[in-house]
Parts: C-alpha cells; structure tokens; sequence
C-alpha cells in the first residue's frame, strides 16, 4: 500500500488552526491513500466549484468490510474532478466516542462534507445536527443516526430485509420439522446488530417450528465467538443450525463446529465475506452468507456527497439501498460474486 | 531469655503456617467448588467431558497470560499490555507461518519471542528509566495494538498450516494439548516462584524494594527479567488463541488484561506486591472461565456475565482483606 | 502543681478489657488520668500500652468496662467521636498529607470557611497562632513536605490544640528525635500541661520517663502491674515491674582483643552530605557514630555501604581496596549494614523468618533455592539469636521489634560480613530486647568482627563502644577513646562547640 503524503496549501493551514490540528491531520491522513491536489480558490453560487475535500469515516478502520468501503469511496473520487478523500476511522467499532471526536477534527478542518458510518445512532446524531448547522454536506453509510434528518440519506443494506431473506433460506432447508436454532449477534444495542436481530426474528414467529435455544454474543471477537458455540454445543448437543450476525461470529462458530466434527451436520448461515468465510462457504461447513456491497456504499456514498455539494441547496438526495446478496456454495465461483468479493475500481460490483 | 520454644510449640507453629498458605486460596477455590458445584445441579451438560474439554481448552491462553501477570503482580508491579502483545504475537507468528513458511514450531517461538521483546521494554522502562509500571505498560498496551493494526490493517491473518492447530486444538491421548501446556507453564511456574533465586526475590522486592535493594539484590536485572518473562507468556498465550481459530486476530485480547489480573488478584495475589501463588492464580482463570461458560450453557446474557465476575472479584479479595486481618490481629 | 487526688480526672478506665481472638490485650484495667499531669504508660511491646490507648481514641471497641472522659461515661463511636470529646493521637508515624500546606493539615475536615469554599486568610492567621504555641515558628503555608521530622511532630502537636484536646495521647514521640530536639519537645509538652491538657505518654526509653512524667503507669501482659508517682521509682525498680524479673546488665560490654584494621575509610565525600570523612573499624572493635539527626552518620555508613553513590573516598577491607558500585558489591566484600528503620529498609514483611534470613545469600542447588538447607540455617541463627518465633516460616510482620532485629542481624552473619553497622539498633524494640541485642552485638565483636553503632541515644554509645567518631554536619568533628568518654565532650564536639582537634 503506497502512502503519498498531502500537500496542505498555506490557506488550508491556516484553516487549520494551529500545529496540532494540523499534526491531526497529517497523522489522519497517513496511512490512506488520498490524491494530491493543489488548492485553487473556493466555489460559489448554488454549488461549489472548486476543489471538494470530503472526510470518509467507518465504523473502524481494518476489518475486510470497511477495506472495501475505502476502495469503493476512493473508487468514486478518482471519477470526479477535484474531489478528494480523507479516509480515517478508529480502531473498535464499540470506540464511539473516538469517532464522535475524530467527526469533531474533520469538521473543525473544515471539510466540505462528511460520508460516515455511525458507530451509535443517538451519540452521533450530535455530530450530525453539528455539521449541518456548519454547512457541512453529509451522508451516512452503513448506519444511520436516530433521528435521521431528512437532508442526510443512507446508503446501507437493508439489514432488515436481508436477515429475514437468509433466514428464510434457513428455515426452508430445516424443512417442516424445523429444529433448534442458536443465535451469535456481536453487539446488542447497535443499529447494524440489532436490525439483524430484526429481521431474523420476524422470521422465526411465523415459522414456528424453528426452536431458539441459545442466544450468546461474540464481542465481535473470534475467540469468543469459538468459546459460546463450544458451550452452546455443549448444552444443545441436538443443535441444527447457527445464524451468527457477523464475521467473527461466523468464523468462530465455524471453527467450533469444524472443531465437533459437526461439519455439514449443523448449518452454519452469516454475514460478511471475509476470505476463511467464503472458504467454509465452498467447504460447506457455511451454507451461506449474506454479503453486502461495501464497495457501493463507499462508491454511492462519495457521489451522492459530490452531487450535492456541486449541485448546492436544491439538489435532494435519497436513501439508496445498495442490496445484499446469497452466497452459496452454488453461486460462489460465479463472476457477479467475485466482483463483488473482489471489488476493485476497474471492477466493481454495480 | 532463654525460653526457646518447645519442639510442640514449632510443630504447631508450622501446621499452622501451612494451612494459612493455603487458606490464602480458600477464598477463591471455594468460590470455584461452589460455582461448579451450582453448575453441576442447574446444567445436565455441564459434567459432560466434552464441556470439562471445553473449559479447560477456553481457559488456557488466559491461564498461561495470567500466570505471568502474577509474576509481575507479585513484584508490586503490573502489566497492562498482556492483551495487546498476546494480539501482536498471535498476528506475527502467523504471519510467519502462513506468509513467509516458517516452520510452525519456529513461528510460534517467534511470536513468544516477539512477546519477551515487548517485555523487556516494559522491563527497561521500569527498571532503568523509573516509571511506573501502569504507566510503562499502559504504554506498551497502545503500542503493540498500534504495532499490529499497522501492518494488518486490523485485517485478520489467515492461511495457518493445520500442524498449528495443534497447539490449541490437538489432544494427546485424551487430555487436550492446550491443557498440558498450561500444566506445564503453571509447574515451571510455581517451581519458579518456589524455589528459584528469581521468585524469591520477586517476593521480596514486592513485599520491601530497598530491603531487597539493601541485601545486595540486583533489582534491575531481576525486574526486567520479570517483565520479560510476562511479556514471553503473554506471546505464548497469543500464540495458543491463535491456534484455537487458525487465524492471527489483530482484535484478539482486548481487554484481556483484566481478566489476567482478575484470575491473578481471585487467586489472592495483592497489587500492593509480595503475595500471590501460580495455584491461586489457576483457581482465579479457572472460576472466570466457569462463569463464562455457565452462562453460556444456562444462555445468560453476557453483560450479565461482567457484572457477576466484577463481583466475584470483589467478594474474593474483600473475603480475603478480612482474614488477613483478622490474622494479624489474632498475633 | 497542687495535690492530684483532688481533680477530677480527665479520663478514667473503668474495669476495662479488650480481647482479640485467643489474646486478652488489656486485662480489667482500672486508671485515672489527671488534668495538667504528664502520665508514662511503661511497658514492654505487647504490654497492651498501645491497645490501651486505641481503646481511649476509639480506634478499638473495649470488649468490656467504660471508659470516662471528664466524668462522664462515653458511648463508642470511633476515632471522630473520641476526637470531638477531646481526646487527640500524635502518632509515631505521622498522619499528615505531605502535598499540602501547614494551615490545610492543620485544619483537615474542619476547614473553616463556608459553602464549601475555604477562607484561606482564616486559616493562616489561625495556623499562626497554634504553631506559635507549639513553638514552631514558621509560614503556616509551607508544605508539609518541606518540613524537618521534628518539625512535622510539632505540626502534630498543634493540630492536638486545633481540636480544643483535653488529653494528648503520644506514643514514643521521641523515637525520631536528637537529643536537642527532644528536650525542646519536652518543653513544648510542659507548656500544654500547664494549660490543664492532659498528656498519656508512651515509652520505652527509661531515661526519658524520668526526664518527663509526673506519674507513671507500668503495664504487663495487659494488666496494670503499677501506678507510681515518678519520685517513688528508680530505673532498677522501673525495669523490674516492666520486665517481671531483673536484668542484671542493660549494656553487657566486656573486654575484648582488639586486632587489627578490618575497614578502613578514607575521604568518603558525597556532595552537601558528606566531606571527606575518614575512619576505621578493627576486629573485636566497637566503633560508636554519635552526632544530631542530619550530621551525617547515617549517610556515611549509607555510603560506605554503596547504599548511596560517593562521589569520591576510598573502602579498604583488611587491606583491600574495594570498588564498591551498589550494596551486593559490598556485601560480596564483606561488609553489612542493619537499616534504622526495620520496616521500610530492612525487612521484607510479608516474607517469612527463614527467608528473611537467607534473603541476602539464598542457599541454592543446581539453580534452584535448596530449602533444606536453608530451613536448617534459619532454624540454627534462631537457636543461636534466641528469635522467638512460633514457626521459622511465619511471616516477619508478626514478629515483635527485638525478635524482628534479630531476623536482621541473622541475615547478616549469613552474608559472612567481617564488619556490621548497626543503626540504630535498639530504636523500638524492649528494654529486655534492648539487653540482649548489645549483648548480642557484644558477641559479634568478640568473634572478630569489626562493629559500628549508630545511635542518638547516647548511653548506648557510652556503654557499648571502644571508641566513638563524632559528626557534625557531615564533617568528622572528633573521635573518643573510651578512657575520655563523657557526654558533655561527645555533645560539645556534635554541636560543633568544640572544634575538632
């Protein structure tokens, strides 16, 4: 990974503020790979001429997921004149509070807008209603803020709609009889668990058949998750299947049942796509995953901010679902899929 | 005065002196009889060998982590990092492994050694430049996890050989290899402690730093070598979590030093330095352990799991301030 | 001062008892504390003095009896409530915040000033007046942190007054003391009796109880043996109620050979401490370190030791030059040192006898700790030293000062040494503890060790010693022969009154 470093024009130093905005920002920046461009004086009118400096901030930097919200954001910039990215996050999902202060820099920077994934909906919400009163433009990735003003769309997977769709899957392949089911969210209380929950449980009322035994969180942490599902293997020796919200869920519960011998025996249905998941995809130790499109939330993300700020007060953005979609061990070598676990800029998943 | 005390009088004394030591771990091992005891009734699975499997697998990084924290505790010192240098070992063993084909049993030395690497500049850092140790090593906490998010990118390492599964996940006969790896650290360890130069005088620099200073103790050496051998542990333990998922987890431990010192402190080691045992300690992970997996076989919440251990912490050392004190009054 | 049966007393112990599990500490005690007296409660540690007063300051709960102040029977309700009675602790290890001021630490708690905030002139101006009662004149906005040891029991003094106290407990107040300041402390404490506050004062130095009490109160095994006017005691008859049988001789020095050099220190200096100090120590010889606190006695065994850096001096040991960098440099040549304070230098408390004993020369085997071999030595040095001790693996804390000292001076005979300081070897520990010590000292001389003393208490000195090197502000201001041995000459030359010859 190359790491070029930004030129900061004597103008945008000042604006700045200070040396230790300014080393902010440089550390903030380090690590990325943003363009270089010469600052040429600001826009005016309705939209905004000039260059546009955008922050783009997940939930945390690192995991795969994000990786790919990057390349798509990044992706979307380079289409773009004089449109740069600023790609910098803290290192926990759970670090709300660094991520409401590192939104706090970037607005202090002055940034024109800020394309982010809200790690707690009602603490950001803050930062939100803040940046807005600044003029900021601003769009929300991922997850949202509750409220949602009106002004800010969301590009994100309808959670919702895709837990129920896995479950389905699920509950079709447990067939009639049904069986007992095991839970493994990561983190009770967040928007993206918790809408995950959602639409895995609509479906369990109306088939009920399917029997929940075990509700146990994996901290969004590998080794826990491979420590409840032992347990939860152990106390539900007759377990037929285990949904787990997320890839270090579904990794560790995976490990667990590889561990048991219980491969193919109890299904395995999750989220995400990191690299061991799609191999415990393709050697059916997963039945399937629901993978979303990061790229496109990144790449829908930018631009949305972009048309907005070019295209000043009038333009009205809207909430765009950017889909999820089944792997299975059937469809995993198709072309569409690998784009879409691959993604790159020349070949991206829209 | 020439009362010498009578042969009954020392056979007494030294009866007594033993059952003391060990009541220094009743606290926490009738805490540990009674969970397990109350798990027994209330889970029909629990007793199963296959969740007794289950639990000693789940306690050994933490067992053989906290083994070394007692080391540090007992000096009157702490270490803070153990959770970020466990992720930083795990991640660089594998990477060793399954990126440039180092022999696993090479790689996993190198993740132990990258662990005593960190040590001792915890260990120089107290010992020679004088901080403090929660400072020292609240330092070395952010920088191992800053060293492993680096090159990662916070991205788990995948790619192990299967041989590396082993060290977490093999059994030898029946018994689990993760298991007899903690029984052999927690037997060096209390040989350590017991009967070596170095745990002697770990006990007393905890328990008087200039009276050891002032009977020719080299502090400084026998410090960092104290902090190296956390940090070496702390590797070690990294490297067996990272064997239980095959996987180098840059998120792995956080938070993980708390449980150490938690197992280190149940088991009767005081943060003030001098006191703690390698026994005490295993009690300590073991009955950490059984609360997590209890909850999990009765499905409590795991939140509610933190609050019972934070309790159990609370009732182990405030059972055991009680007895010290009642023994030095009975003096 | 008038007729004491007439007053009523300030405090009076009513059948009083205390027992802590298997030990009855005080044992149906029946006192009363006059107004205005100085009253010595004697006794050997264990006694039950100390519990005794906890008693009073409601620091214990009495398991039976009452316990009167001013007439009246008194509630328990812990150490606040005793306070607000009038009863007030200096402690031996003071209970001071050394990050603030006089005035804050005078005031703790009771700040005066309202709605939380403080009236920082108040307090000053009222500082001003408690210090200048307890003599000691100085900016009431000082740290505490800044002020001398004897400084610091004055502030304790005056925070006794700040509480309006009718009786001041002080327990061993001097033992941190030179002789100058204590007799300025007597001063100061004669001054607040003649206000009617009455003053319970703990010792063990026999000297002193005859210096200052009015009355004194001998307890043993927690029961008051006696209690006599001071006039109707001699120190023979003193020793003998606290010890319960006679000791024949305090400082058992007998004639010893005297051979040759065994440590011979030349030009030890070490900057605003120590200038160019010189002496020597023979074998069988016992070297006695006199001067005030701050002369520098300490610091020159300190440095000699390699316990604290020199910047420059030579160390022969029987004719070697040594090169001494740290403590086990010094201890590997041959040399120990027994720290002043026990507690927090020598011992390491949580630590058993036996491992206190081989602490600084672990017996090991292969690389590993041989503990036959290191039970049997601390079984022998107990034997040998008479440490009582129920178990040679019981942890040291709970040893008794004397029994504890003895630990210490067990791990140094362990290290071999040729030549021991001993600091203040007595400081804490019984008058029965004290006799066996010097006897002990005594011992060591004999066997051809050479031995130096430091103590502020000079009879030790003038008893034990053959000869005795006097400081005086980190310089050597003389040395004594026995033959010339006298007080006045050792006080004159450590005031610097008489120059050096």
């Amino acid at each position: 990974m190359s790491v070029t470093k930004r030129r900061v024009s004597r103008k945008e130093f000042l604006r700045l503020g200070g040396t230790g905005l300014a080393g902010a920002a440089l550390l903030g920046t380090a690590g990325c790979q943003p363009k270089v461009r010469q600052s040429s004086g600001g826009g005016g009118g309705a939209g905004q001429k000039g260059p546009i400096r955008l922050a783009v901030v997940p939930k945390a930097v690192g995991f795969a997921f994000w990786e790919q919200v990057r390349i798509g954001a990044e992706c979307a910039a380079s289409k773009h004149e004089d449109v740069q990215v600023q790609w910098d996050g803290v290192t926990s999902e759970t670090d709300v509070s660094g991520q409401v202060n590192l939104l706090q820099n970037f607005i202090t920077q002055g940034v024109d807008g800020l394309v982010y994934a809200a790690t707690d909906a009602k603490v950001l919400y803050q930062v939100t209603k803040q940046a807005l009163d600044q003029g900021l433009v601003i769009v929300n990735i991922d997850s949202g803020t509750d409220p949602q003003p009106k002004q800010v769309p969301v590009v994100a997977t309808d959670n919702v709609a895709a837990a129920a769709r896995i479950t389905k899957l699920m509950a079709k392949r447990l067939g009639k009889e049904g069986g007992k089911i095991a839970f493994i969210p990561f983190q009770p209380g967040t928007e993206t668990n918790d809408t995950r929950t959602e639409g895995f449980k609509n479906v369990l009322k109306q088939n009920p058949q399917l029997d929940l035994v075990a509700t146990q969180s994996s901290e969004s942490n590998q080794n826990t998750a491979l420590q409840v599902t032992n347990d939860i293997l152990t106390a539900h020796p007759d377990l037929n299947a285990i949904y787990a919200a997320n890839e270090p869920g579904v990794l560790g519960a995976a490990e667990a049942v590889r561990q048991a011998g219980e491969s193919g025996k109890i299904l395995i249905y999750g989220w995400d796509t990191a690299s061991d998941e799609v191999k415990a995809v393709k050697d059916g130790v997963v039945v399937a995953l629901v993978a979303q499109n990061p790229f496109r939330m990144g790449y829908d993300g930018v631009n949305e901010a972009v048309k907005k700020i070019r295209g000043g007060e009038s333009v009205e953005l809207k909430s765009i679902d950017t889909g999820a979609t089944m792997i299975t061990k059937d469809n995993v070598n198709e072309p569409e899929v690998q784009a879409l676990l691959h993604p790159s800029c020349k070949n991206p998943p829209l | 005065m020439s009362s010498t005390a009578t042969t009954e009088e020392r056979a007494g004394g030294t009866l007594r002196e033993r059952l003391s030591g060990v009541i220094s771990q009743l606290a926490a091992a009738g805490a540990l009889i009674v969970v397990f005891v109350f798990l027994s009734i209330a889970s029909p699975v629990f007793l199963s060998a296959d969740n007794l499997y289950n639990i000693g697998v789940q306690t050994s990084y933490t067992a053989v982590i906290a083994i070394g924290v007692t080391l540090v505790i007992i000096t009157a010192g702490i270490d803070l990092s153990v959770g970020s240098v466990a992720a930083l070992s795990g991640v660089v063993g594998v990477v060793l492994m399954a990126k440039a084909g180092v022999p696993v049993v090479l790689a996993i030395l190198g993740g132990i050694l990258v662990g005593a690497a960190c040590g001792l500049v915890n260990g120089l850092l107290v010992s020679v430049a004088g901080l403090n140790p929660f400072i020292a090593t609240l330092g070395m906490l952010s920088v191992a996890r800053g060293m492993v998010y680096i090159p990662t990118n916070a991205k788990s390492v995948f790619g192990v050989p299967d041989s590396f599964r082993l060290l977490g996940q093999g059994v030898i006969g029946s018994i689990p290899i993760p298991i007899i790896v903690v029984a052999v650290v927690a037997v060096a360890g209390y040989v350590v402690l017991a009967r070596t130069k170095l745990g002697r005088y770990a006990y007393a620099m905890g328990s008087n730093r200039e009276a050891a200073r002032l009977s020719g103790i080299p502090i400084r050496r026998y410090l960092t070598v104290v902090y190296v051998i956390s940090g070496a542990l702390a590797g070690f333990g990294g490297m067996i979590a990272s064997s239980q998922v095959a996987s180098g987890q840059p998120n792995f431990g956080i938070g993980l030093e708390l449980d150490a010192i938690a197992a280190a402190v149940i088991g009767g080691a005081s943060l003030f330095g001098g006191q703690g045992t390698v026994v005490g300690t295993l009690i300590g992970a073991f009955l950490i352990a059984l609360i997590r997996n209890g909850s999990v076989l009765l499905d409590v919440n795991i939140y509610y799991q933190q609050v019972i251990i934070g309790v159990v912490i609370w009732v182990a050392v405030l059972w055991d301030q009680y007895r010290r004190r009642r023994l030095a009054v009975s003096e | 001062m008038s007729s004491p049966e007439t007053k009523t007393p300030v405090v009076r112990f009513r059948n009083v008892s205390k027992a802590f599990p298997g030990v009855l500490a005080v044992d149906s005690v029946d006192l009363d504390i006059l107004p205005g007296e100085i009253h010595v409660v004697a006794g050997e540690n264990g006694a039950g003095k100390s519990t005794l007063m906890k008693l009073l300051s409601q620091v214990e709960r009495p398991s039976g009896g009452e316990v009167e102040i001013s007439g009246e029977p008194v509630e328990f309700h812990g150490p606040r409530y005793a306070q607000s009675l009038g009863v007030a602790m200096v402690y031996q290890e003071f209970a001071l915040a050394s990050h603030l001021s006089i005035a804050e630490n005078l005031f703790m708690g009771r700040e005066p000033g309202r709605f939380g905030f403080v009236n920082r002139r108040a307090e000053s101006e009222e500082a001003r007046g408690l210090l200048e009662r307890v003599g000691l004149r100085t900016d009431p906005d000082r740290m505490v942190s800044s002020l001398a040891v004897a400084e610091q029991q004055r502030l304790e003094i005056a925070k006794t007054l700040a509480i309006d106290a009718k009786v001041v407990i002080m327990d061993e107040p001097t033992a941190t003391l030179a002789e100058r300041e204590i007799e300025d402390l007597f001063g100061v404490i004669r001054d607040l009796t003649s206000g009617g506050i009455a003053i319970l004062y703990i010792s063990h130095r026999l000297d002193e109880i005859f210096r200052i009490a009015d009355r004194v109160t001998v307890m043993r095994d927690g029961k008051i043996v006696d209690t006599l006017p001071v006039g109707d005691l001699d120190e023979d008859k003193l020793v003998r109620l606290m010890v319960g049988r006679d000791i024949e001789n305090l400082y058992p020095k007998t004639e010893v050979e005297i051979g040759d050099v065994v440590l011979r220190a030349e030009g030890i200096t070490r900057a605003n401490v120590l200038k160019d100090c010189s002496f020597e120590v023979r074998s069988g010889e016992i070297l006695g370190f006199a001067g005030l606190v701050g002369a520098g006695r300490t610091e020159l065994a300190r440095a000699v030791f390699g316990a604290d850096r020199m910047d420059s001096g030579t160390v022969e040991l029987e004719g070697r030059e040594l090169n001494i960098m740290n403590p086990q440099d010094a201890i590997e040549a041959g040399i120990g040192y027994l720290t002043e304070d026990r507690k927090s230098e020598g011992l390491a408390l949580q630590l058993g006898v036996d491992q206190n004993i081989t602490l600084a020369h672990v017996p090991t085997r292969f690389g590993f700790i041989n503990l036959v071999e290191e039970r049997r030595i601390a079984r022998r040095r107990r034997d040998e030293l008479n440490i009582r001790t129920p178990s040679i693996r019981r942890s040291v804390q709970v040893l008794s000062g004397g029994n504890q000292q003895k630990v210490v001076v067990a791990k140094w005979l362990e290290t071999r040494a040729r030549v021991l300081f001993f600091d203040e070897p007595a400081r804490g520990i019984d008058v029965g503890a004290k006799a066996e010590m010097f006897g002990l000292i005594e011992d060591l001389a004999k066997e051809g060790r050479g031995i130096v003393i430091i103590s502020s208490y000079l009879p030790e000195l003038l008893n034990m010693c053959d000869r005795i090197l006097v400081m005086h502000e980190g310089e050597v201001a003389g040395l004594i022969p026995r033959a010339e041995f006298s007080e006045e000459r050792v006080m004159a030359l450590a005031t610097g009154i008489e120059e050096a010859a």
